[in-house]
């Protein structure tokens, strides 16, 4: 993350950018300039009111795609790209039409619609996962072991159960397929097809490879010289967005890993940073990531998500307060409620017991420890996490410790439930 | 001895009134109200049909004197056909989801729907044809059904009435045999359905396997019916045959307790609450649901008396927590508090299960509930609600035979058979039979009860040497979902009790287990049957010779003699721990899976310093107790194990 007078000036030549454009062009170009802005602010928009209306509906869904792939795979390049099409389009083929037709814009804040419209996609998919259909749909999925981790997903799992010092209980994390991917985001997000496709970015995997020690010498060196270069302590996950949990987990990890000489202490200050700043809770919840260019907050953060990062920040003192538990607490005792047939309520479960070894919560812990973590990776990792937090009264160890101690799931399980007086 | 110091529950039978109302004030004064709208729905009806007289309001008032009327006359039979299904699902909602509105919505759409298309195109017959001589066809069915049902249910109360001299007679000179005090031993079907029992309460703590699962509303799959009855038979099994080593059966208690407060077990409610009350709050406690309320608070107050535990005595010990993370918390005092809260706001005297269906068996568990907390808590809540409960009972409730009405509308005072208990009445109900909180009434009940079952005494003719060689008829159970025997093997047990003929009920218990027995273990169950019928039959094996009844209104007595304090737990199934004299124990115990080369009993309670013999399958050996009376012996349990443990 840029400092924070950087970013205001980076945003307010946006800004001003942005008005010079949208008054040049009526200006310069008249009707096609008109068109041509209404593009500018919703991609698309400014071929509706023409007999091009089809290209303008496949504009509009060209920028939302291209959206999508920003904040999944940092393409920031490619929503320039589809908005500058969408303006240049709909100026040549904007029509002379009677001017006094014309109806003035008063306002226009389309772009953000396309944010609408992604936020509706997600609410409906949301919807789809919390509606009873989906819910049974979910349970039979994993029932059927029809559920796989993606890439990024195995890292995280890799990444908590290092920083809880245990085994992971899967297979080592196979460098191919994490390769392939890491060089497939850099070529579409950077161009980037030569070199080390790890060299830059990709905290989620370097931060997994470091904690299960597959990542040494000169690639470890450069992660912690990207970490140290970031204005936030952490390299970003995809270029430019630097992501509430990797992030965390890749602080955890260096602050684990570091050595006594390294600037510790400053990693944590500008990641603690980060979290009071772009990465701040508003109105009870986080975003999952920040687009650093501009600071702009993505999407908002996953309940478990937001539970693991604070619930981590706040055992590595990073957060100062128990704000984000006292949001986070009414969906974690409703994810209890709802039980552990979908994996974002038992993963949040899971995530809640991380804050419960943080705060004196004994109602929500009874509750809370109600669920049985039992069904998906990342949740029994979250588990293992929280419950090796219980018994180590610092934050994080340096020591790496063995990680050959795998607990059991089920010695657990019965451990905790076939407990007597 | 611990468990056999009763009071006596019931003095003299009282006689059933020669010429009882046919209703009571309440039930009056709500069927008088459902009247005056029917009353108002014809005479609109006929002013419509005979004064203006238009093809639509005729359509319309015919439609208002019977639901689809108007179909009929504007020659649409089918239509009048789909309204007649439509009522009978409606009726079906009104009863099993609350659907109040339904009827009167399917009539008033039959209202509607008659105007709108007597006009109208018409597919067998010539549009706008209207058959004038069907104006006294849905007269004649009108008045035909009021007819129908007002005869049917004078026919049904003048043949009780009929009978009630000699119903007087029997009760003048019934004697009621005295009641049996078995001293059961665990058996090994009793061990398998402990072991199984254990299987499901130690289970992780939302897991529910080895209930029966589908839906929560009116089937046999209620969960919560499933776990009070498991709740009440270990806590029966903690009385009667463990009351000398508490603390495992304490630990699957407080398990099966807590799993009342799972989602899957209440959150039907808030459907129920939204139809029938128009009102969103889940909360299963606060209003009505006694189905649930009720059961709970009995539950709880066995548990204590079993126990002595007072794990829900503390505030949010009992907390639900809605999907959306609202949390309702609660405890055993609340829930009691809630219970008398709902009783004194009821106008029918007693408050609904679901929404505006008030049930008697409910009611009597709700008067069990508060009961049981005043006995074990020193309160008087079942005090100040008595009167009024025993009004609405003998008043609103009552038919003239001495039965009570299984339901009743607290909406329009109607009662029907519902179908979940022969002829929709019953002399007595509750897990007790009015033996706490009416021992009058309860001793009427057991002597109408016991007139009603002599055929199964007649069973006691088949016994030879104490056997009974009889296999019963497999028959659904109340789910539909499987068919078992054990069902009326436990009527023949409960029966027999009832009857006060022990060798035929042991006999019953024998019978049952070999005919129902599967032979396996968890997760299978040891019985071939649904968990209701189980529960049911893990009652019955374990509540003797203390009865949940007796429970409720003793409360908690601590155990005397040696107590069995630490084992491990997990490793051991305590079977039998009881002492009869207050100086020694008797403790049969035996691995839970693997065998035991070595196992550190611990006793509490032993007299200071005293020296005792331990006898284990016949080898013995000494225990010395400490200065505090604690002490320690060690023995292999490679079996099922018997120690006597006896002052030297």
């Amino acid at each position: 993350m840029e400092g924070s007078a950087a970013i205001r000036v980076r945003r307010l030549c946006s800004l001003l950018a942005v008005c010079v454009v949208v008054v040049a062009l009526p200006k310069g170009f008249g009707h096609r300039g008109v068109h041509a802005v209404r593009s500018l602010l919703f991609p698309g928009a400014g071929l509706y009111d023409h007999r091009n209306g089809l290209l303008g509906a496949t504009f509009t869904v060209a920028a939302i795609a291209a959206t999508i792939l920003w904040i999944r795979w940092g393409m920031d390049w490619l929503v320039g790209v589809v908005v500058l099409a969408s303006m240049v389009t709909a100026g040549a083929l904007a029509y002379v039409d009677d001017p006094t037709r014309l109806t003035h814009v008063a306002a226009a804040h389309e772009f953000p619609l396309v944010i609408l419209v992604m936020g509706a996609l997600s609410s409906m998919r949301l919807a789809w996962r919390r509606s009873t259909l989906g819910r049974w749909h979910a349970a039979r999925a994993r029932s059927l072991g029809r559920v796989e981790l993606s890439l990024i997903d195995q890292c995280r799992v890799v990444s908590i159960n290092g920083i809880a010092e245990v085994g992971t209980g899967l297979a080592p994390l196979e460098l191919r397929p994490l390769v392939r991917r890491c060089r497939r985001v850099g070529i579409a997000a950077r161009g980037r097809c030569t070199g080390d496709p790890m060299r830059a970015d990709h905290a989620h995997v370097r931060t997994a490879l470091l904690l299960s020690g597959q990542l040494q010498g000169k690639d470890l060196a450069q992660f912690r010289a990207d970490a140290s270069q970031a204005h936030a302590g952490v390299p970003a996950s995809e270029p430019g967005w630097v992501r509430l949990l990797d992030g965390t987990l890749a602080a955890c990890a260096l602050q684990m890993t570091g050595e006594p000489a390294l600037n510790d202490a400053l990693l944590g200050a500008r990641w603690s940073a980060a979290l009071h700043g772009p990465l701040a809770l508003r109105h009870g919840h986080r975003p999952a990531a920040v687009w650093t260019p501009l600071a702009v907050r993505g999407p908002r953060s996953s309940a478990w998500e937001h539970a693991t990062a604070t619930g981590l920040a706040r055992r590595a003192g990073w957060l100062h307060n128990d704000d984000d538990w006292h949001a986070l607490r009414k969906r974690a005792l409703a994810a209890a409620a709802r039980g552990n047939c979908v994996a974002d309520d038992e993963r949040l479960v899971a995530a809640s017991r991380i804050w419960l070894a943080c705060v004196d919560d004994e109602p929500a812990s009874r509750i809370l420890g109600r669920v049985t973590i039992i069904n998906d990776p990342i949740a029994v990792a979250l588990d293992t996490l929280a419950d090796s937090f219980k018994l180590k009264p610092t934050p994080f160890s340096s020591n790496r410790g063995n990680r050959n101690g795998l607990v059991s799931r089920d010695s657990r399980t019965l451990q905790s439930t076939r407990r007597t007086p | 001895m611990t468990m056999t110091d009763v009071r006596p529950l019931a003095t003299e039978p009282f006689l059933l009134p020669e010429r009882p109302p046919r209703l009571g004030p309440v039930s009056r004064r709500l069927l008088l109200r459902l009247a005056v709208v029917l009353l108002g729905m014809q005479i609109i009806g006929a002013w419509l049909t005979f004064g203006v007289a238009s093809d639509r309001s005729r359509a319309a008032g015919l439609s208002l004197t019977f639901p689809g009327g108007g179909f009929l006359y504007g020659g649409l039979p089918g239509l009048f056909v789909v309204t007649l299904a439509a009522l009978a699902i409606a009726v079906i909602l009104w009863w099993g989801a609350s659907a109040h509105l339904a009827i009167p919505i399917v009539w008033l759409g039959s209202v509607v729907g008659a105007v709108i298309i007597v006009d109208g195109p018409k597919l067998l017959v010539v549009d706008n044809t209207t058959w004038p001589w069907t104006i006294v066809v849905v007269y004649v069915i009108a008045i035909g059904s009021v007819a129908s049902a007002v005869m049917r249910v004078e026919s049904r109360y003048q043949t009780k009435l009929a009978k009630v001299p000699e119903i007087n007679d029997y009760l003048r000179t019934a004697v009621a045999p005295t009641p049996l005090a078995i001293q059961r031993t665990a058996d090994p079907i009793d061990i398998e359905l402990l072991r199984w029992a254990y299987a499901i309460a130690f289970q992780p703590d939302d897991g529910l396997d080895g209930l029966d699962w589908g839906e929560q509303f009116h089937s046999g799959t209620q969960l919560r019916y499933q776990l009070n009855a498991l709740c009440w038979a270990l806590s029966m099994y903690a009385v009667n045959f463990v009351p000398n080593a508490p603390h495992q059966v304490e630990a699957a208690l407080i398990k099966l307790v807590e799993k009342h407060t799972d989602l899957r077990v209440w959150s039907y409610w808030r459907t129920l609450n939204l139809l029938g009350n128009f009102d969103s709050n889940p909360d299963p406690i606060v209003r009505d649901n006694i189905m649930f309320s009720a059961f709970f608070g009995d539950v709880l107050n066995i548990f204590e008396a079993a126990t002595g535990s007072t794990r829900f005595d503390e505030p949010g010990s009992l907390t639900f927590v809605w999907k959306d993370g609202r949390t309702f918390e609660y405890d055993h005092h609340s829930i009691a508090a809630a219970v008398e809260k709902n009783f004194q706001r009821s106008k029918l005297g007693f408050f609904p299960c679901e929404p505006g269906w008030s049930f008697t068996v409910c009611n009597i568990m709700g008067a069990q509930s508060l009961r049981g907390h005043d006995t074990i808590h020193g309160t008087n809540a079942w005090d100040r609600v008595q009167r009024r409960f025993a009004e609405t009972l003998d008043n609103e409730y009552y038919t003239p035979d001495g039965s009570y009405a299984h339901i009743r509308s607290s909406h329009v005072g109607l009662s029907w058979d519902t179908g979940e208990v022969p002829g929709g009445h019953y002399f007595a109900q509750g897990s007790n039979r009015f033996a706490d909180i009416l021992p009058r009434h309860a001793k009427r009940a057991a002597a109408l009860d016991r007139r009603s079952a002599a055929k199964v005494g007649d069973l006691s003719k088949l016994l030879k040497d104490g056997r009974l060689d009889l296999e019963l008829p497999l028959e659904l159970e109340r789910h539909r979902a499987a068919r078992s025997a054990l069902g009326k093997w436990n009527g023949i047990i409960g029966g027999s009790r009832m009857l006060a003929e022990a060798d035929l009920f042991a006999a019953a218990i024998d019978a049952s287990a070999r005919q129902c027995a599967t032979g396996e273990r968890w997760p299978s169950a040891p019985l071939k049957a649904g968990v209701p019928a189980i529960g049911g039959n893990m009652i019955l094996r374990w509540s003797n010779p203390m009865t949940t009844g007796q429970l409720n209104v003793r409360g908690y007595r601590p155990p005397t003699g040696p107590v069995l304090d630490s084992e491990p737990w997990d490793d051991l199934l305590v079977v039998e721990a009881r002492s009869f004299d207050g100086a020694s124990l008797h403790l049969r115990v035996e691995p839970m899976d693997a065998l035991l080369e070595r196992v550190e009993l611990k006793f509490r309670q032993l007299t200071p310093d005293a020296a005792y013999t331990v006898i284990a399958n016949g080898s013995v050996g000494q225990l010395t107790a400490d200065t505090s009376g604690y002490g320690t012996y060690v023995a292999p349990v490679l079996g099922p194990t018997t120690f006597e443990v006896r002052p030297s």
